[in-house]
């Protein structure tokens, strides 16, 4: 369950105060002030970027592309080294941290890195002997994504949806206890992406903590227990998707009826005591043809919250 | 220490695989046929020495023969006087180049990035490809002597010269490739390192005080090293050249290992 500070909005330039810091000792992944400039940028990339993620939850970050979400991902598995502000997982900051923390993560990158020449069986196999410890079969782990006729093909032969899936299968093959997760559904048709997501669900269930990153308002709200909007490198909000959307959307209800042979539709607020008996009215006389709710997207609240669009 | 060996063995399955896809064996082996076939069949051990105008007009009378100035000195045969040089311009440059090749196909297909969030290390990435290119170096020796000159084969001074030279080519090759993009910008560097490493090749040619700082190139250590092993030249320049070119790997193993350790593993782009 996320904490009661994790469920509270923060202002755009308003990250978690240091000064708490001492009250996450129970969470896994702690990210302090964080805040990155790219050499020769003129502004910095992230700015002050604080949150937690607890064991076994998967917090979503949303945000347009170059909002900051992949460098912040990018320092968290020092690809970059921390500028300024502090990671810590389970209490251990990262800059102590030796090569063996890398055995705990899981990587994987919006763009494909593999050995073209090599097939994607190979390329699963590639790195596999470096990490200690037990891992899943490479082969089985192809059928699971769909990549089981495709196993003795090179990587180069593959199509953009295929590499991407290859690049999800080898982040997950160490069973990692840190997942990073990079838009792992870009390009990938709606069955398919659907199975990433149950596999997704699935490393939760056995405790993996996740950091999915995406512009992909339907992925964050299906898998993310948090969810925190960046825009322009800073936290623009950070809650659950659920009081996200109570909070910036509306109690009601879309209502289309059918009276007399005319179909009429209309918004029936539940806090309004007129509409609430009008609605209790239709539902008895069996009249309603459809029924909406109309609680806010994560797109429309993104939105709402920065002026951008979320899939910009 | 196993952990090092278990890593070192994963990463040299790989980089011995991706040498065979990326034809980098294919290439050794054919070059090291052709140079081979080329002194070992196709070139003349001796040549006899004749005048310029019988060459020019055969029959035209007898000639004054030519000048030679130690007549009675033992003459290395013609052909295997091409095999020092072929360690210069040939195995060092190759060397070279793989090295490079190996680190820029890494950065130019992301490769790097994924090798950098794993357990491996900068020493572990540096120990396997160094030794994939020992493998192709010793490779392409064991056939250029073999069919040029077998019998200096038997000798380990002339194997130990030439894997040295080129792995301090290789290491070098490493290191300098960690500050370029891709193979495209690393061209200019190669064809200097090319055309600068075989110029102890003209001193064999023309002996000439002009080109005295070549001295200060592996390439001339190996050229000369290996002529002086194969054809009973001086110890002492047998020493030389074998205690610069371990001098040379060893600088070279600080150039390559810094270079990948603070540039490679932990660039920004």
């Amino acid at each position: 369950m996320p904490s009661r500070r994790a469920g509270r909005n923060l202002p755009a330039d308003g990250p978690i105060p240091s000064r708490h810091a001492s009250a996450y000792s129970a969470a896994v992944l702690e990210v302090d002030q964080l805040s990155f400039q790219y050499p020769g940028a003129d502004a910095p990339a992230v700015r002050e970027v604080s949150f937690r993620i607890e064991t076994g939850q998967v917090f979503g970050f949303l945000g347009p592309s170059g909002a900051g979400k992949t460098t912040v991902q990018k320092i968290m598995t020092r690809l970059l080294p921390c500028q300024g502000g502090d990671v810590r997982y389970d209490g251990r900051p990262l800059r102590e941290l030796g090569r063996s923390f890398f055995a705990e993560i899981g990587v994987s990158f919006e763009h494909p890195n593999l050995f073209p020449r090599l097939t994607g069986l190979e390329n699963l196999e590639a790195f596999l002997g470096l990490y200690p410890g037990e891992h899943d079969d490479p082969r089985a782990m192809l059928e699971r994504v769909g990549l089981g006729d495709a196993a003795d093909n090179k990587a180069e032969d593959y199509s953009k949806g295929m590499k991407q899936r290859l690049v999800f299968a080898r982040a997950l093959l160490h069973r990692p206890k840190y997942l990073f997760l990079d838009e792992p559904t870009s390009g990938l048709d709606p069955a398919t992406a659907r199975v990433i997501i149950a596999i997704i669900e699935e490393h939760k269930q056995r405790g993996a903590t996740v950091l999915l990153t995406t512009h992909d308002m339907l992925v964050a709200d299906t898998l993310s227990d948090t969810v925190a909007f960046l825009h322009d490198g800073r936290i623009a909000a950070l809650d659950t998707p659920r009081q996200l959307k109570l909070e910036h959307g509306q109690r009601a209800v879309k209502v289309e009826h059918r009276r007399h042979g005319v179909l009429t539709s209309e918004t029936l607020f539940l806090d309004d005591e007129d509409d609430r008996r009008q609605l209790s009215s239709l539902t008895a006389a069996g009249e309603i043809e459809t029924l909406h709710s109309q609680e806010a997207t994560l797109d429309a609240i993104f939105v709402k919250l920065t002026g951008r669009e979320l899939a910009a | 220490m196993s952990g090092f060996i278990t890593r070192f063995t994963t990463l040299l399955k790989l980089d011995a695989k991706l040498a065979l896809r990326h034809k980098l064996v294919h290439v050794t082996v054919v070059i090291a046929l052709v140079f081979g076939v080329l002194v070992g069949f196709v070139l003349p051990s001796e040549l006899t020495p004749r005048a310029i105008d019988q060459v020019v007009e055969p029959g035209a009378g007898v000639a004054p023969a030519p000048t030679v100035l130690e007549p009675e000195a033992k003459k290395p045969p013609f052909n295997q006087l091409f095999i020092p040089i072929l360690f210069a311009v040939d195995l060092s440059v190759l060397g070279f180049m793989f090295g490079a090749v190996m680190v820029l196909q890494d950065k130019d297909h992301g490769t790097i990035r994924w090798f950098r969030i794993g357990p491996g290390t900068s020493w572990d990435y540096l120990a396997s490809k160094l030794t994939i290119n020992l493998g192709l170096s010793l490779l392409n020796f064991v056939i250029l002597v073999g069919l040029g000159a077998p019998a200096a084969l038997a000798d380990p001074r002339l194997t130990l010269l030439v894997l040295l030279t080129c792995a301090g080519m290789t290491l070098f090759g490493i290191g300098l490739a960690v500050f370029f993009r891709n193979l495209a910008q690393f061209f200019f560097p190669l064809a200097v390192v090319g055309l600068v490493g075989a110029m102890p090749m003209y001193l064999v040619l023309t002996p000439t005080a002009e080109l005295g700082w070549t001295w200060w190139l592996p390439t001339y250590h190996v050229l000369f090293g290996a002529e002086a092993i194969m054809f009973a030249g001086d110890p002492a320049v047998i020493r030389a050249a074998l205690g610069f070119c371990a001098a040379f790997t060893l600088v070279a193993a600080g150039f390559s290992g810094a270079g990948v350790d603070r540039r490679l593993m932990r660039e920004t782009h």
